[in-house]
């Protein structure tokens, strides 16, 4: 048998001891235990993190509501108290006795094309005009204006008055051809803007070239149209020199203002001054409003052409004054300027390439090449050729009906190309283009000026 | 009520042992069936309060006292309460030299002695509230058993040794 120690003893004695506690202490102690609170029952179901997960989903929820939420009818009601404009020349008619019943929402927004005019200035007269646009004078708030005609009817209501949608800010527009404009008013025009679109990142190097479209109700900033804060910081910058017209633009280069019409036929039509540099060509053409250029597909298409004084300004010496107006009719009335047709421009080029593989003045069909077409020599990337050579490129481009200009280049390219007229100052004035990717596209640099030695190869000395 | 009357006994012998010089068995029991009622409609059987009761009481103990050495008055009340049970002197001062002993042994073999020995627990029981087999609580309870011993005798030779020393003490005054 198996002796039993201590240690057994002692837990046989522990065992047989009685409890410490009584059942009946026990029962008293489960009496007086506190009753469970009803709400504990479904209350454990909700803890901290529950409480906050919710807390935070309502508040994002409310926010995006608040946030997208349309706020027109909060800018109506805080403009309305306020006289508007369409009111307050209503009420300058001395013969019209009728209380004006418009209420800035009655008035509906006219589109600019039925625009009659209904006030001039004091000082302004018209001008005849060749835009295809109707002219509506314009209403600068500094000047005096005269009595508008008494209103007839409702349908009399002021149609020169464009609301600006969610703002109800009339915007009045001139198409007139703009003021030329003095230096101190363009150094002071160019400072502002500059300064400005640098402050709301609009732009973000001083020397950026800038265009800026106004049409009604409208600011585009390099393709980018401004939202109504900035609008209406803009509007009050630029409408007393650029008045909102459709289809106008200001352009800033960095020395360089131009304001005027791009018209879908590939003309400038408008004031500048400044030479005009290489990358305001560059950054006009992609932009989204001057697509009409078609310069993309695979059509013949014009650039930019001149009128008459553009011999005049290509003969000015004096740096910095380059003005685009219409350019001449094309030889043969088709509105191309060298009167190729697609199939001839194609086979120009094709022919022309060959040659000058044949002759080793470019190594391969992928290559680029500009050709210098003037009266005393030919030149080909910056070489002069020899007579011999001149003379066989003379008869080749005399079947295309080209002839040789001061001016006049023909720049090649796997894409496209393109015969014209070249100021020394790097602007085009005259030309027709045929191909595709000669706009450079500012994502993926491509095209024509996408590689500056393909300029700067050739041989005109103050080229930029 | 009625399913606790069959787990009083053992229930309250086992938090006895783990209250032993440390707290107030009445605290912990107090705890342990507050927690027990909070909780009574998750205990889905009623033979599984018994296990409930022993799991949170070590549970308590070990969260609330944990690490806490023994308290003389504690230990003194807890003798107190041997005494009046009558337990002769000798026997409470090798109650309270079994309860030190007891907690020096690992945590596990301590709670499989104690649950064996004092709560009377058979083995098949302490495996269920362990969650563990029959046969790791048969080895524990061995283990424990002889660490027991060996600890138990060391204490008494010490204990043996004192004595000796205070004798002598008192002659040489």
């Amino acid at each position: 048998m198996k002796p039993v120690g201590k240690e057994d003893q002692l837990f046989e004695v522990l065992r047989e001891v009685p409890t410490e506690i009584s059942l009946e202490k026990v029962g008293l102690i489960v009496k007086n235990l506190p009753p469970l609170p009803l709400w504990k029952n479904w209350l454990h179901y909700f803890n901290l993190n529950t409480i906050l997960m919710s807390a935070i989903t309502t508040t994002i929820i409310i926010a995006s509501l608040l946030l997208f939420s349309p706020k027109e009818q909060q800018q109506d009601q805080s403009i309305v108290p306020a006289k508007p404009m369409s009111e307050e020349i209503l009420s300058l008619s001395p013969e019209t006795k009728t209380t004006p019943r418009t209420r800035p929402k009655s008035i509906s927004p006219v589109k600019p094309l039925s625009i009659r005019p209904i006030f001039t200035t004091e000082n302004r007269e018209l001008r005849p005009s060749d835009f295809s646009l109707p002219l509506t004078k314009f209403v600068s708030n500094t000047k005096a204006i005269s009595p508008p005609p008494p209103l007839q009817n409702d349908k009399a209501k002021p149609s020169s008055v464009t609301i600006r949608p969610n703002l109800m800010i009339p915007v009045q527009y001139n198409c007139d051809p703009p003021l030329d404009l003095t230096k101190e008013n363009q150094k002071r025009l160019k400072q502002q803007i500059r300064r400005s679109l640098l402050l709301d990142h609009l732009i973000f190097s001083k020397k950026e070239s800038i265009i800026i479209e106004v049409p009604p109700g409208e600011i585009i900033v390099n393709g980018t149209t401004l939202g109504e804060d900035l609008y209406e910081k803009y509007s009050l910058i630029l409408y007393q020199d650029v008045p909102p017209c459709p289809g106008r633009h200001l352009v800033i280069g960095k020395e360089f203002v131009g304001i005027g019409h791009f018209t879908s036929t590939g003309q400038f039509k408008g004031v500048s001054s400044g030479p005009l540099p290489a990358d305001i060509l560059r950054k006009s053409l992609p932009a989204k409003n001057l697509l009409d250029l078609s310069l993309s597909d695979e059509s013949s298409t014009e650039l930019f052409t001149g009128t008459d004084l553009r011999t005049t300004l290509l003969s000015d010496e004096r740096p910095g004054n380059t003005t685009f107006l219409e350019h001449p009719k094309s030889q043969d009335g088709s509105g191309n300027a060298f009167g190729l047709s697609w199939g001839e421009m194609q086979q120009l080029k094709r022919k022309l390439l060959a040659q000058f593989i044949k002759d080793k003045l470019i190594e391969a069909k992928q290559k680029k090449a500009i050709l210098s077409y003037r009266k005393e020599a030919i030149m080909v990337n910056g070489k002069a050729l020899s007579t011999t050579l001149a003379d066989s490129y003379r008869e080749l481009l005399a079947t295309f009906r080209i002839t040789a200009s001061d001016s006049r280049e023909i720049h090649i390219a796997p894409q496209f190309i393109i015969i014209g007229n070249f100021t020394s100052k790097g602007g085009m004035t005259l030309g027709q283009a045929s191909g595709k990717d000669m706009i450079v596209n500012q994502r993926k640099p491509s095209g024509l000026y996408a590689d500056d030695t393909f300029r700067l190869i050739h041989a005109v000395e103050d080229w930029h | 009520m009625k399913a606790y009357a069959t787990c009083h006994d053992p229930f309250i012998r086992y938090c006895s042992a783990l209250a032993y010089g440390k707290m107030d068995t009445e605290d912990l029991v107090q705890d342990v069936l507050l927690s027990a009622f909070q909780h009574f409609d998750q205990i889905r059987k009623r033979g599984e309060l018994l296990h409930y009761l022993i799991r949170a009481a070590r549970n308590r103990s070990i969260s609330k006292w944990r690490k806490r050495k023994f308290q003389t008055e504690w230990v003194d009340k807890h003798s107190d309460h041997l005494e009046a049970k009558g337990i002769s002197p000798e026997m409470r001062l090798d109650i309270q030299l079994l309860y030190r002993t007891l907690d020096r042994l690992p945590d596990q073999q301590r709670d499989a002695l104690v649950l064996f020995e004092i709560s009377g627990f058979s083995m098949k029981e302490i495996a269920a509230i362990q969650s563990s087999t029959e046969g790791a609580i048969k080895t524990k309870i061995s283990r424990a058993r002889k660490q027991l011993k060996r600890l138990m005798a060391e204490k008494n030779a010490t204990r043996d040794m004192s004595g000796i020393l205070n004798t002598l003490q008192t002659i040489s005054l």
